[in-house]
């Protein structure tokens, strides 16, 4: 699943449409657009709404482990409009605090982006401004992997054309111009993410707690066991006569301890 | 290929600094203040950065030699370890590393002169000779070319008579090895695995076979070898396994002017297997007879034992008791 944080609905709307995304109804603090493999909200400006906008739409129901990419504009001094950034280094400029978003194999350039309370128009060289990507990636920590929430930016003002020209059709254009490169972005790191999807041992599992009442621990337990049955000695189809006799929980773990430890380590490549 | 180089500001404009980055034309250099706040970091994945490791410039300010954890050695009384660099090229599935470090980045720290210092005086706190062992948290070769470290090294430890300098790695880059008279004081260790085991955990790893060439070109060149088979993996061809493999090493070297072998059981603490198990839950090895005491995993006891003494008796057909060392 990819997540996506945009600040402002012109910066959306390119995005949206793109990504076929419709609006949900059961979201009321800010506006959230769905489908099936990408959620988006729309945060508003500044750090504090940004963090307040992810951490809604984690609570949406985000699983550990997705992909967060806040999308936008920013200003810088000598690129030109409409280039891509994503930020290998986000610093909160009214906190002095700094994160370094873990770069995996990107395909995007990357530089340092800085975070201020209000628009800038003395642009630090080589250095990306925005006003939310400090609040973002703060909240966005607390849900997933660092390699996995990016900030991609695409310049909208330097100092031949400043923050005060920034209209909302130019805005709109910046970023459906990049919407293609945004998209293969969040492919990339939806690839990543996909690496981390844990064996699924559902069905056993269920089959398994539906039969007999496991503590917290007891779960965990289980689960690991039956992620080892399911890789050294294969899927659980039907639970044996001998497994299905037992009546306690701890019977059951030792059944299934018992039956990893005669399989000793193969190797294959 | 490395992408981004992550630089202390302290130490941006150091001749290494700039040498180790011209290496990297194409990077990208970010700046920080201080290594751990990138390395160290919370809610990082080491698997996903291992896809693409960035590289770490930094200083080390302390703690550069430390005494090895007991049954760590070589037959000396005294035995430190010191890390240059932090984690590995390779990416060997059973490596302590991935459940120790948040981070797969390689760190690298620039000031050689003041590990070399710290070297000098602790192997002057004794009359006896320390062993200092490299490649614990990183293969001793594998980056030379970037680094050039035991280039230095070897330079300064060769003025050192005291103090003992181990090489421990997997990696066929010997040509400065090569390239220079051996000294006496310093022993190129390989490491090893059945081929089998080999080709399924130890990724981007030389081949067994090239490890064992790049040995005998050492070997040949006069430089003290040795072998390490630890961990020793137990698979349902282990005896057959570690048969072909001893077969090998000793068909191809010469088992008189090894120095040393030391061998040990597939153990971890505790706390690095279950994070191991998270980045990898598919990972066959740590699904395998493994079982848990109250900080370490490890084979059961006996399978333990019947590994160490199957391999120990075999090694004893090749070689002399002397130069045998069980790591526990």
């Amino acid at each position: 699943m990819l997540n996506i944080v945009v600040a402002l609905m012109p910066e959306a709307q390119p995005l949206i449409e793109a990504l076929s995304l419709k609006r949900r109804a059961d979201s009321t603090a800010f506006s959230v657009y769905s489908s099936p493999s990408c959620n988006l909200v729309v945060s508003g400006i500044g750090k504090c709404n940004s963090a307040a906008a992810t951490t809604w739409l984690a609570a949406l129901g985000a699983n550990q482990d997705q992909v967060w990419l806040n999308a936008g504009i920013a200003g810088t001094r000598t690129e030109p409009l409409g280039s891509l950034f994503c930020a290998h280094s986000v610093e909160d400029q009214a906190q002095a605090k700094i994160w370094y978003p873990v770069q995996v194999a990107s395909p995007l350039l990357s530089k340092p982006l800085l975070t201020t309370d209000a628009p800038v128009t003395d642009y630090n060289n080589n250095t990306l401004h925005d006003m939310e990507a400090s609040g973002f990636i703060s909240a966005a920590l607390r849900f997933s992997s660092a390699e996995l929430i990016q900030c991609a930016k695409v310049v909208s003002d330097n100092t031949d054309n400043p923050v005060s020209a920034i209209t909302e059709p130019l805005v709109r254009e910046l970023i459906n111009d990049n919407t293609p490169l945004l998209q293969q972005y969040g492919e990339h790191l939806q690839t990543l993410a996909d690496d981390l999807i844990r064996p699924d041992i559902d069905r056993m599992l269920h089959e398994f707690t539906s039969r007999w009442r496991f503590s917290v621990t007891q779960q965990r337990q289980l689960q690991r066991l039956l992620e080892r049955h399911q890789l050294v000695i294969g899927e659980l189809t039907t639970l044996p006569e001998s497994l299905q006799k037992l009546r306690s929980t701890s019977s059951v773990l030792s059944w299934l301890r018992e039956a990893l430890s005669a399989v000793p380590y193969e190797n294959a490549p | 290929m490395i992408q981004h180089i992550y630089v202390e500001r302290e130490i941006a404009s150091h001749p290494r600094t700039r040498q180790i980055c011209d290496k990297f034309p194409n990077a990208t250099i970010i700046d920080c203040d201080r290594y751990t706040s990138v390395f160290n970091s919370n809610a990082q994945n080491f698997r996903l950065q291992k896809k693409n490791p960035s590289l770490i410039l930094a200083r080390k300010h302390q703690n550069r030699v430390t005494a090895t954890p007991a049954g760590y050695g070589i037959g000396g009384e005294r035995n430190y370890y010191f890390s240059h660099m932090l984690n590995c090229l390779y990416d060997c599935r059973y490596c302590f590393l991935q459940g120790m470090y948040r981070s797969a980045h390689y760190v690298v720290f620039i000031n050689y002169e003041d590990f070399i210092e710290d070297i000098k005086k602790t192997a002057a706190d004794s009359e006896q000779p320390s062993w200092f062992f490299s490649g614990y948290d990183c293969d001793s070769l594998a980056m030379e070319p970037v680094t050039g470290f035991m280039k230095f090294a070897l330079d300064e430890f060769a003025k050192q008579p005291l103090a003992n300098l181990e090489i421990r790695t997997k990696s066929t880059q010997i040509r400065d090895l090569l390239g220079r008279d051996p000294i006496d004081n310093s022993v190129i260790a390989y490491s090893f695995t059945p081929d089998s085991t080999a080709k399924a955990l130890e990724h981007k790893a030389p081949t067994v076979s090239k490890r064992i060439a790049s040995l005998r070109k050492l070997q040949n060149h006069g430089w003290k070898t040795g072998l390490r088979l630890d961990p020793l993996i137990y698979s349902e061809s282990f005896e057959q396994d570690y048969k072909t493999l001893l077969h090998d090493l000793f068909s191809h070297l010469d088992a008189a002017k090894i120095h040393s072998v030391s061998y040990g059981p597939f153990r971890l603490p505790k706390g690095f297997f279950k994070k191991m198990v998270k980045l990898y839950p598919r990972e066959k090895l740590f699904a395998s007879v493994l079982t848990e005491n109250s900080a370490m995993v490890s084979y059961q006891s006996e399978l333990e034992q019947y590994c160490q003494n199957f391999v120990e008796s075999l090694l004893l057909s090749y070689i002399d008791e002397s130069v045998l060392f069980p790591c526990s």
